[in-house]
């Protein structure tokens, strides 16, 4: 190699310098410089790019990274009771190793033949997600439950051709944000608070805002104070006497132990798949799923694509087709058409072997386990003087919101950071409103009694 | 009897010659690949399932623990109906379904041209699937989380600087979402004008990826799209004729789908700028332009870029990907997602920015493909940035040159001119003289092993094919590629049955597509499938049920048939 | 998927087709043409269009049932590729030339006893073969005329054959308009097109669905958002115009009334005050009113309006602000167009230049392209 010229980087083959060489002969140019002759000068950049020195080396990058890496503390170096949006279930080592197989990693757009493995994962788990939610008919994933929540409600105001939806109160600031900026100009949101003594919504107050222009009534459950919304199939009655459709957004891995939605009454189930298998990734591991029952009134309505089971010319083997039908073309619609793009299939295809690991024994021990948990530490909590337990005699899954009267919850939480604890977040970063002195905690499969005790004990410091 | 008795007869000198020439031929192999797909004929997950098996033990409670507590009424009555499989059962299953997928780490990914196939490095996915990442939560302090946030805050600086903008946005969790991102900064910044209603229009190309009209259709803007001219790209008077202070905004890529640099994008630009719009560059083919050009000298006042497509982060099948968006400091506090700040505690999530559109999806954006795109970033520098695209472009240019030769194969528009990182080219003239289409030479590929993409729809260029080599592929893999292209072309001419009943040495054989995309006949899920075809009953559950005077919605006609 | 039964092809061949070109005429209809052009020394070239086409059959593969017209008019070149027919009509005696009305017999003759019609000739070829038949008949044209502007035609005879052995037995079929250019007046240097009728065409529109992800799902015609696009810009004191053609009678279906296919009608504040109007009607109709039009472009050269539309003439023209032509397409047909240009065809050119250079084109709801449009 000539003195001075520029090493190849192993990413980049063709730029070693014979190759290169031949390759512009084939061409019959000169230089690579003749090919972006096209672009005027005043375009070009004149200098290089301002960036760091190249860390080529692989061992050198990996140096750097992990020692950035290495300055974060993850919640397995701790004991971390938070959840609210992004929650600390067990990822299996099989997920794991099918999440990180190079062939569904690095796949993309390929066709039902040469990817034919990928179409088949994809349809086992949106028929996963099909059992598991007890309908029919479940989308390829979108980007994550915001989207599914938006999306789907915007389904029901199709389907009834009324502009008007019931909203529970109680969202992620982020999803709530979400939510009104995507139905602006389209739909009208009436929100409907839980009550303070039970945490959750009640019937009457639904009963109260529903009127003939109401296209549906949108509720969480688990919702995020972990409160099981007790009162679902009594809205659920009430909104189908108004014609109005039932959209619900749960978190799929609640329903080891809750009856799937579908059985009280829900139309539309949507929510995020992150639980199942992925892992919390900061925050950064989302997908979005939307359900509902085999009635061409919704399957009309989705936005997304819907995969099928198809047969090839040859007998006895599966194929997979996309079930497209003319679903954009209705643009009879004065609202706007959505779009589809690359979101989330390969944490489908991992949330959808998570549930095949589990298997129905495994989702019911966790669901069991996740409950009694809770509940354990709800009363573990409510005994210590300083600690207020909010809303004990509802029914709680994963999740139990706290008042620490006369305190901030960033100062509990500060206090129980120096002890190696990730106290509960507070009401005002989840909600984007609410009391400083109000926190939500998770609990999941993952903690013990030992970590609930630990809590207990680190709170009794703090609050003495 | 002695040791050499035992020795066996010598080989003939011809015996030996032949052996010699069949190993030639077998250590000499031809560009050419005699590839079988693998096949395992697979079962669906649910026929695996028997009675009792377990693919994983979690922490349990004895039985009973539940009861007598608030919970206890609301606990499921039966267990789901999941299938019941162990766990080496189950993976295997899997990694069968993995074989029978074409990842690019597989194939010379050449063939699916806007999609930017390059290679994802797989020291990348040691920091993505890091204990250190994986198992950290957006909400906890963020004094516990500074080498993820200087990361981000690195990573900011440096989409920043290959885009020449102020300020950038990580949120997004694809290209798609990025243009819809970019939509509502738009509607955000006329709205703070009080110009929200009288701009209305939104321009933009054919040629450009069709989310950027959709999410302006779902914004609620009319959307103007420009045809190309005979040079490939939209007349600059026909720009023109369309913009007005009803104009809100052009979305435009440069160069687009075909490769073709427009090189007046500045007046294209400043007309739009004239009558008071925002310039948006889609940046989803920057893989030949990094270090050589950039948005923020054309003028742009907002781009995105796709970080699965330029910044190696890997395709998953189709997501999670991310996206990054750019823009000038006019249009600065309007950027989605919580800001980034660093102080004195070092780095930390500052309140959203006044004026910022809505999060476009939770917390901070898909983490662990930021992650990816920083290392691959750091591991390259300026210099080797400059290379990829340098690379890919030449790549191209060499495909270009290569697919010139095949009889029936043309690249319209820009006659004789080379092109940027991809090339959309046209199978018409080989269609005229064999019959065969486009989509039956695609499928044919799939033989060898490739993938093959046409273009999006509506088609422009007739009978397409969209080819992007990217800078990751060898010499050699650029000729198998063209090998196996134009072979197919020549089985065209010679023996087009065998094109169009392809594909033969896949996992499956010809779908077909029709039989199952009716309401009666259509099976979205195997529940879907019992009840359909097999005559499962499914349990009565409370529904809503259309009022007798719900309007008839309009249904379009079935797409094809009688 | 094999049919019960071999496919039945009905196959004419129009021996006059396409001699009119190579001798420096503008088509072939017309007997003095057509003596002419043999006069010049042109060689029929629809026979042997015809037999390369049963030669690809051939070599595909296909087994199929040949139903022809004897000698020039296909039995010949099904003979001579190899095949031999399993009907033969007669025909007039050798030494007449064959006539539309040939044409047009045979087809009607042919149509009970096939799946499919399959022609060799130009647009005239299939004006005569749908005159004899209906809108239901299933067609494919091999190219061999002159003028093919119908979208009828395979783009050669190989792709025709590819169409055929890909149709699995004529059950996949989409409607096309048959249209003609006025010869007449194209010799005299006037350049107009009509639609004469439609039918249906072997095959899939468009390729199969190759869908990438990222690609929005815009298969299919928008023609319910077309329809409110338009629906919105009518003035109710104005009095609209709906040119010929399928995209404007949808769009007009989906408005409440039906358009007619191969004329103008005229429609005020949502009544149709005339149906097919001449261009008398349409000069009172239009008088004194602010002049709404609807048109599509036509055919496969994209044309907008014409000579032959000679109902919309330069008075009723005169009466349109540029901004009152509204202009619809589907994505899809504008795709088959390649994005334009569109054509306007009149005697004065000055009139209509108002009309020309890139205009709006209504695509869907909220949804316009910009297309070209010229002046032919």
């Amino acid at each position: 190699m000539a003195q001075g010229a520029t090493p190849v980087h192993p990413y980049v083959p063709n730029s070693a310098p014979e190759t290169k060489a031949e390759m512009l002969r084939a061409i019959g140019v000169d230089s690579v410089d003749e090919f972006f002759s096209v672009i005027p000068e005043k375009l070009r950049m004149q200098r290089p790019l301002d960036l760091p020195p190249a860390l080529a080396a692989e061992a050198e990058l990996e140096r750097h990274v992990n020692r950035l890496l290495g300055k974060n503390t993850p919640v397995t170096q701790a004991v971390s009771f938070l959840g609210s949006g992004c929650y600390p279930h067990h990822v299996p080592a099989v997920c794991d190793e099918i999440n990180t197989r190079a062939e569904f990693l690095t796949a993309y757009a390929g066709e039902p033949y040469e990817d034919h493995g990928k179409w088949q994962a994809i349809f086992e788990y949106t028929s996963l997600m099909a059992e598991l939610l007890e309908m029919d008919v479940v989308n390829v994933p979108t980007y994550d439950g915001y989207q599914a929540a938006a999306t789907a409600i915007r389904m029901a105001g199709r389907v009834t051709s009324r502009s008007r939806v019931i909203v529970t109160d109680l969202l992620a600031v982020g999803k709530r944000d979400k939510i009104e900026t995507f139905l602006d100009g389209a739909m009208e949101i009436d929100f409907v608070s839980p009550r303070a003594e039970t945490g959750r919504l009640h019937a009457e107050d639904v009963r109260a805002l529903i009127g003939p222009d109401t296209a549906a009534v949108f509720i969480e459950t688990p919702n995020l104070y972990g409160v099981i919304e007790a009162e679902a199939r009594e809205i659920a009655e009430l909104a189908h006497a108004n014609g109005s459709v039932v959209v619900c957004s749960t978190d799929p891995i609640s329903l080891g132990f809750t009856e799937a939605p579908a059985t009280w009454g829900a139309d539309i189930v949507c929510g995020d798949i992150q639980s199942l298998g992925i892992g919390m990734h900061y925050g950064g591991a989302n997908g979005g799923f939307i359900a509902t029952h085999d009635d061409e009134h919704f399957v009309f309505e989705y936005p997304s694509r819907l995969f099928g089971l198809a047969p090839t010319r040859v007998e006895g083997e599966i194929g997979f087709c996309d079930v497209a039908y003319e679903r954009t073309s209705l643009a009879m619609r004065e609202e706007g058409i959505e779009w589809v793009g690359t979101a989330a299939a390969l944490w489908g295809i991992t949330a959808g072997a998570y549930l095949a690991l589990m298997g129905p024994t495994g989702m019911q021990q966790l669901g069991d386990t996740v409950a009694v948990r809770t509940r354990e530490a709800m009363t573990a909590l409510a005994a210590i003087p300083g600690v207020e337990v909010l809303h004990a005699d509802s029914p709680h899954w994963r999740e139990f919101a706290v008042r620490f009267p006369g305190r901030s919850v960033d100062d509990v939480n500060a206090a129980l950071l120096e002890r190696g604890v990730f106290g509960g977040a507070s009401a005002q970063t989840v909600f984007g409103r609410g009391d400083a002195d109000t926190a939500v905690y998770c609990i999941t499969e993952l903690h013990t009694s030992s970590d609930i005790a630990e809590l207990a004990d680190a709170l009794k410091e703090i609050l003495a | 009897m002695t040791a050499h008795e035992t020795i066996p007869a010598t080989i003939t000198a011809e015996e030996r010659a032949e052996t010699a020439e069949r190993l030639a031929q077998a250590v000499e192999k031809p560009l050419l690949r005699r590839y079988h797909a693998p096949r395992w004929d697979e079962p669906l997950i649910f026929q695996l399932s028997a009675e009792g098996h377990r693919g994983i033990e979690v922490p349990s409670v004895p039985e009973g623990s539940v009861d007598g507590s608030p919970e206890a009424a609301f606990r499921k009555r039966t267990p789901a109906n999941l299938p019941q499989v162990g766990q080496s059962q189950l993976l295997r299953h899997y990694l069968r379904l993995s074989q029978e997928t074409l990842g690019a780490d597989l194939n010379v990914d050449i063939g699916q041209g806007t999609c930017t196939m390059k290679y994802s490095p797989k020291i990348n996915e040691r920091f993505a699937g890091s204990p250190q990442s994986v198992h950290t939560h957006p909400l906890q302090d963020e004094a516990t989380m500074q080498g993820t946030l200087q990361i981000l805050d690195e990573l900011q600086s440096y989409i920043a600087e290959v885009s020449g903008m102020d300020a950038v946005s990580l949120q997004a969790g694809s290209g798609s979402a990025a243009i819809y991102g970019n939509v509502k900064i738009v509607q955000a910044y006329h709205a703070d004008r009080g110009e929200a209603d009288q701009r209305d229009e939104i321009v933009t190309t054919i040629f450009s990826h069709p989310s950027n009209a959709a999410t302006a259709k779902t914004a609620g803007y009319k959307v103007i799209t420009l045809y190309p001219d005979e040079n490939g790209f939209p007349d600059l008077d026909a720009l023109k004729s369309v913009i007005s202070d009803r104009t809100a905004a052009l979305f435009i890529t440069n160069p687009e789908d075909t490769g073709i640099f427009n090189p007046r994008i500045t007046e294209y630009v400043d007309a739009v700028h004239s009558v008071g719009g925002i310039c948006v560059y889609d940046q989803a083919n920057a893989n030949g332009l990094l270090g050589i050009a950039r948005a923020r000298e054309a003028g742009f006042d907002l781009c995105h870029f796709n970080l699965h497509k330029t910044f190696s982060t890997p395709h998953a099948c189709g997501g999670p990907a991310a996206g990054a968006i750019g823009a000038t400091d006019a249009l600065e506090p309007f950027l989605p997602g919580p800001r980034l700040t660093r102080g004195d505690n070092g780095y930390e999530w500052a309140p959203r920015r006044e004026k910022a559109t809505a999060d476009i999806r939770p917390f901070y954006g898909v983490i662990p493909n930021l992650i990816r795109a920083y290392a691959w970033i750091r591991s390259l520098g300026a210099e080797g940035l400059r290379a990829v695209s340098e690379i890919a472009v030449l790549n191209n240019n060499y495909l270009l040159a290569e697919l010139l030769k095949v009889e029936g194969m043309t690249a319209p528009y820009a006659e004789g001119q080379h092109r940027l990182e991809q090339v959309r080219y046209s199978w018409q003239e080989l269609t005229d003289e064999t019959g065969v289409t486009s989509s039956e030479i695609g499928a044919r590929m799939a033989d060898y092993g490739m993938h093959y993409w046409t273009s999006h729809h509506p088609y422009i260029v007739p009978e397409p094919v969209t080819l992007e080599p990217t800078e990751s592929y060898s010499k050699r893999e650029l000729d198998e590629y063209i090998a196996s292209l134009k072979h197919t072309a020549e089985e065209a001419r010679n023996a087009p049955d065998t094109v169009r009943s392809a594909p033969h040495r896949s996992g499956i054989h010809t779908i077909d597509v029709d039989a199952t995309t009716d309401p009666e006949t259509w099976a979205t899920s195997w529940r879907a499938y019992r009840r359909k075809y097999q005559g499962e009953d499914q349990a009565q559950v409370p529904r809503w049920e259309a009022p007798q005077d719900l309007p008839v919605r309009p249904r379009a006609p079935k797409a094809h048939h009688r | 998927m094999s049919p019960a039964q071999p496919l039945r092809i009905g196959l004419i061949v129009n021996p006059v087709s396409g001699i009119g070109g190579p001798a420096g005429l503008g088509g072939s209809d017309g007997a003095a043409a057509q003596a002419e052009a043999l006069a010049r020394g042109s060689v029929p070239r629809s026979g042997s269009r015809a037999e390369r086409l049963l030669r690809a059959l051939t070599r595909q593969g296909v087994t199929a049932e040949i139903l022809t017209a004897r000698g020039a008019m296909g039995e010949d070149a099904v003979r001579a590729a190899g095949w031999e027919p399993a009907l033969v009509l007669p025909i007039p005696e050798a030494g007449r030339p064959t006539t539309a009305a040939d044409t047009s017999r045979i087809a009607a003759e042919l149509r009970p006893r096939v799946d499919v019609i399959v022609f060799a000739g130009g647009d005239g070829t299939a004006r005569d073969v749908l005159a004899g038949t209906d809108e239901e008949v299933i067609l494919l044209g091999v190219p061999a005329g002159v003028k093919m502007h119908s979208g009828v035609f395979a783009r050669s005879p190989e792709a025709a054959a590819g169409i055929i052995a890909a149709s699995g037995g004529a059950s996949v079929s989409h409607p096309v308009e048959i249209v003609d250019i006025d010869e007449e007046a194209r010799r005299n240097g006037r350049l107009n097109s009509r639609i004469y009728g439609r039918a249906r065409v072997l095959g899939r529109r468009g390729s199969t669905q190759g869908g990438k992800i990222g690609s929005t799902a815009e298969t299919g015609e928008q023609l319910g958002g077309i329809a409110a696009e338009v629906d919105e810009r009518i003035d109710p004191e104005a009095v609209v115009l709906f040119g010929p053609g399928t995209t404007v009678r949808r769009v007009s279906e989906a408005m409440g009334f039906e358009s007619t296919l191969l004329g103008v009608d005229a429609v005020i504040d949502g009544e149709l005050v005339g149906s097919d109007c001449s261009a008398e009607e349409l000069a009172r109709l239009t008088e004194g009113r602010r002049v709404q039009l609807v048109v599509s472009p036509v055919g496969g050269q994209g044309f907008l309006l014409g000579r032959g539309n000679q109902q919309i003439d330069e008075r009723v023209l005169a009466r349109v602000d540029a901004d009152d032509l509204l202009i619809v397409c589907t994505s899809a047909k504008l795709g088959d167009l390649a994005g334009g240009p569109f054509w306007i065809d009149a005697q004065d050119p000055s009139l209509i230049e108002r009309f020309a250079g890139p205009r709006r084109v209504i695509v869907g709801r909220h949804h316009e392209a910009v297309v070209r449009v010229s002046i032919a």
